[in-house]
């Protein structure tokens, strides 16, 4: 009974679970990211308005994760066959292919957006300190972009090249 | 293309010559003036007197007012223009006109003194406004305020709390006494305000009741008059005050067409600063002073000639190899290596005895940012905007390298995109998918790329992998060069030597040539080799220095060449992102009217796209940045010179012409 069940509906619902996963955990991220970076940056625009274009490029710049999350998801509702109408003939064994695919962006997509938003909520500081520098806080906040970068990358792979 | 060589200057001037002089020097700009350290640890040289700092106290002034005057400016009358602006140009006599510095001074205080009067008034305006705020529940009385007790009558002002009922307090007090009248004049919410009017012989009584209702008395801070005419005075007389606000902000706005002279103002205080800090380094005697600085070589014969004409005398010294450390250092470039100095200066500039690594660098800066940022569309677009930039402003500084070197970088992502296949990703099949008719067929663009990302990642990761393989092994050419430039050669060949072989060795083991009987014989030779890394040792350390080489050596080359593996990841990334943002740009008007799916496909794919371009730009010049400085830099570079920095004439707003005098 619950055999036949997970043959014949488990395919989509772990290729959904996957996806929701990888779009739902790196929005979480980039939103908590982008949280902390804009409480920070609210703190040195309520001294000093002027510098409002350099506090919200930090800011956003965690927001990136949430976006690679939403590509990573999107492609495996295409490789699923959601829009084409076959999701129905997607296996179990594909399901839970793309379910370990989405992990990577998911996980990675959570936490690194969060770190990266304490990056970018320290740069404000250097926007307070020294507006002129404030492009090397950009920069270390890129170095953090990286590793959901490669995250987004292997996703990517085990979804276009998986089956 | 080099690191410039710099001399010694010392120079003995008289007094009388030197304002003259050091004018000089800053109109020529290439004269470092530095503080004679290792004269001063000779207590006779210390003895000597050094000039007053007041002519840079008060430049120092002067600067600062410039400024605030124009922040000030900025702030009513913020100018117009941006990014696109060119400066404009002056002659450099114009900068030094001491007429005009004079009324630009003159115009900066004007400023000043405006803004002061606004904010005085201001805060007079606040302050009448708070008055008219505290009489506003007193305005229904129809008593003058000054009103005060006679021998007779007790009369004051006071407030109970907005908790008590007025109406049953006046009942309790006209049962207390006859002789006791309280009239309510208003209420504020918290308190109620009344005028209490009372005849001396009640007076006791009277109070005994408001005491029980916690009344206390107001005071009118002398105001005369009903509280209604004083109300309206004030009310006057903020009209006024806010007309004259109004009309000093209208003055201070019409200086808006002296930020010219007042940005000149700055300018030339600027200067004044420059060369008075570098006087402040100069040693005096009663007739004489003392410069020591640098000068490039090439500059000598020039500064030679000028300062034939003075009774001076000078020398000049080539530093020896002790005094490397303190050497300033200027990167002699062309047109084409002069943007790369801000990727450099952001990382540090050479020392003095290492190489200028400007024109190694800039072949694989370009291709690595436009490898990873293959794209057709967005190299266009990040040449064209960067190019009109330097058109339209001609931007200086770092700024300006950053810009020149964009378009550089901007081409070559153009190229690698069109040869790769990419034009805003996959724009072109899926926008004919929309309108319904077939792919152009262009070589490499739309059919047989030299190189597929997508469809073959691992052909790029090697391809990635290779290039890397490549600058690095520039690197440690470079650094064989190096060491032996100073006869340092057995550690060029045991330390740089050995690794060729060996990565030789695995080439051809890998190709499987040059085996006997199954040995790969330059490996082996290699690897020998690798035991020379102990010659520097004795007994136990020997062994422990080889696996120590082996170690770094294989962790540190096989990281560094894994670490180009992102080029070839950026490369993908960018084009994943894009080419989701053309699927969701296609498939949203997929069931709609054409005209209706090609301005939503073009909605959707403008704003995908300019967040996909923001993002790469950034990211892109990080990560091509990093592959420079950790695994490019590491092989050779001698980091830790001082950028030279000669007195000259520096200029933020304007662009001041070279004349000769």
């Amino acid at each position: 009974m619950f055999g036949e069940l997970i043959t014949q509906y488990g395919g989509a619902f772990f290729g959904f679970f996957g996806a929701a996963l990888a779009c739902g955990l790196a929005c979480v991220g980039s939103a908590k990211g982008t949280g902390i970076a804009g409480e920070a940056g609210a703190g040195l625009l309520a001294e000093d308005p002027t510098q409002f274009s350099k506090c919200m490029i930090l800011q956003v710049i965690p927001g990136t994760q949430g976006l690679y999350g939403l590509v990573i998801a999107f492609l495996a509702l295409m490789k699923m066959g959601l829009f084409a109408g076959t999701i129905g003939d997607l296996t179990t064994v594909q399901g839970l292919q793309i379910l370990a695919a989405c992990i990577p962006m998911a996980v990675a997509g959570l936490l690194s957006a969060i770190a990266q938003g304490r990056v970018a909520a320290a740069s404000v500081n250097i926007v307070a300190k020294s507006p002129n520098d404030w492009s090397k806080g950009m920069v270390l906040c890129i170095i953090v972009e990286f590793y959901a970068i490669l995250s987004l990358l292997i996703s990517f792979l085990m979804i276009w090249f998986g089956f | 293309m080099s690191i410039v060589k710099m001399k010694r200057l010392r120079l003995v001037g008289m007094q009388s010559d030197r304002e003259e002089q050091l004018r000089l020097f800053q109109h020529m700009g290439c004269v470092e003036i530095d503080e004679p350290k290792k004269k001063l640890a000779d207590p006779r040289w210390a003895a000597l007197a050094r000039p007053d700092g007041e002519a840079l106290t008060r430049a120092r002034m002067e600067y600062d007012s410039a400024q605030t005057a124009l922040k000030i400016l900025k702030k009513y009358a913020p100018p117009k223009g941006g990014l696109l602006t060119r400066r404009p140009e002056i002659r450099e006599e114009e900068l030094f006109d001491d007429t005009r510095y004079r009324d630009g001074l003159e115009k900066v205080n004007e400023v000043v003194e405006l803004e002061r009067q606004i904010s005085t008034l201001y805060a007079e305006q606040s302050k009448l406004r708070s008055q008219k705020l505290s009489l506003s529940p007193w305005l229904e009385l129809d008593v003058p305020l000054e009103s005060t007790s006679s021998n007779e009558v007790t009369v004051f002002f006071g407030t109970v709390g907005s908790a008590v009922a007025v109406p049953e307090l006046q009942g309790k007090l006209r049962s207390a006494t006859d002789l006791a009248e309280l009239t309510p004049a208003g209420n504020d919410g918290e308190l109620q305000y009344f005028l209490f009017v009372c005849h001396k012989s009640a007076e006791d009584t009277a109070l005994e009741v408001l005491k029980e209702h916690g009344y206390s008395r107001a005071t009118m801070r002398g105001l005369t008059g009903t509280a209604l005419e004083n109300d309206r005075q004030i009310e006057a007389r903020l009209e006024t005050l806010s007309q004259q606000t109004e009309q000093t902000i209208e003055t201070l706005k019409g200086y808006a067409e002296h930020r010219l002279s007042l940005q000149l103002c700055e300018e030339r205080a600027r200067q004044e600063i420059a060369r008075e800090q570098a006087r402040c380094r100069l040693l005096d005697t009663e007739q004489t002073y003392f410069l020591e600085g640098w000068l490039p070589e090439e500059s000598v014969p020039a500064v030679e000639k000028k300062l034939t004409a003075y009774a001076c005398a000078w020398e000049t010294e080539t530093p020896a190899k002790e005094d490397y450390p303190e050497v300033p250092i200027q990167l002699k470039s062309n047109m084409f290596t002069e943007p790369i100095n801000t990727i450099t200066e952001m990382y540090s500039m050479p020392s003095y005895d290492g190489v200028d690594p400007n024109p190694l660098m800039l072949p694989f800066y370009v291709f690595f940012f436009g490898f990873m940022f293959a794209d057709l569309g967005y190299g266009i677009i990040l040449a064209g905007v960067c190019a009109l930039v330097q058109i339209k402003a001609r931007p200086k500084g770092g700024f300006g390298q950053l810009i020149r070197l964009m378009i550089m970088c901007g081409i070559s992502a153009a190229v690698i995109g069109f040869f790769t296949g990419g034009f805003f990703s996959d724009f072109l099949t899926r926008f004919c998918g929309v309108i319904g008719v077939a792919v152009p067929q262009i070589r490499f663009l739309t059919y047989g790329p030299l190189l597929d990302v997508m469809n073959e990642p691992m052909t790029a990761l090697v391809f990635a992998m290779i290039v890397g393989f490549v600058q690095i092994i520039v690197g440690m050419i470079i650094r064989f060069y190096m060491l032996l430039r100073e006869r340092k050669i057995m550690e060029a060949i045991w330390d740089i030597g050995t690794w060729w072989v060996i990565f030789a060795g695995i080439f051809l083991m890998v190709a499987g040539i040059g085996g006997v009987n199954g040995i790969p014989v330059v490996l082996v030779i290699g690897l020998i080799m690798l035991l020379a890394q102990g010659r520097n040792s004795k007994g136990f350390g020997r062994v422990t220095s080889v696996i120590n080489a082996i170690y770094n050596g294989v962790t540190g080359y096989f990281g560094d060449i894994l670490s180009y593996s992102r080029l070839m990841v950026m490369m993908l990334a960018s084009s994943v992102i894009g080419q989701v943002f053309n699927i969701l740009a296609s498939m949203f008007g997929s069931s709609l009217p054409k005209a209706a799916a090609v301005i939503i496909f073009f909605v959707i794919f403008i704003i995908g796209h300019a967040f996909n371009f923001g993002l790469n730009v950034i990211g892109t010049y990080v990560h091509t940045s990093r592959l420079q400085y950790l695994e490019f830099f590491k092989q050779f570079y001698r980091e830790g010179g001082r950028k030279f920095k000669p007195l000259n004439v520096e200029t933020t707003y304007v662009d001041v012409i070279k004349e000769e005098k």
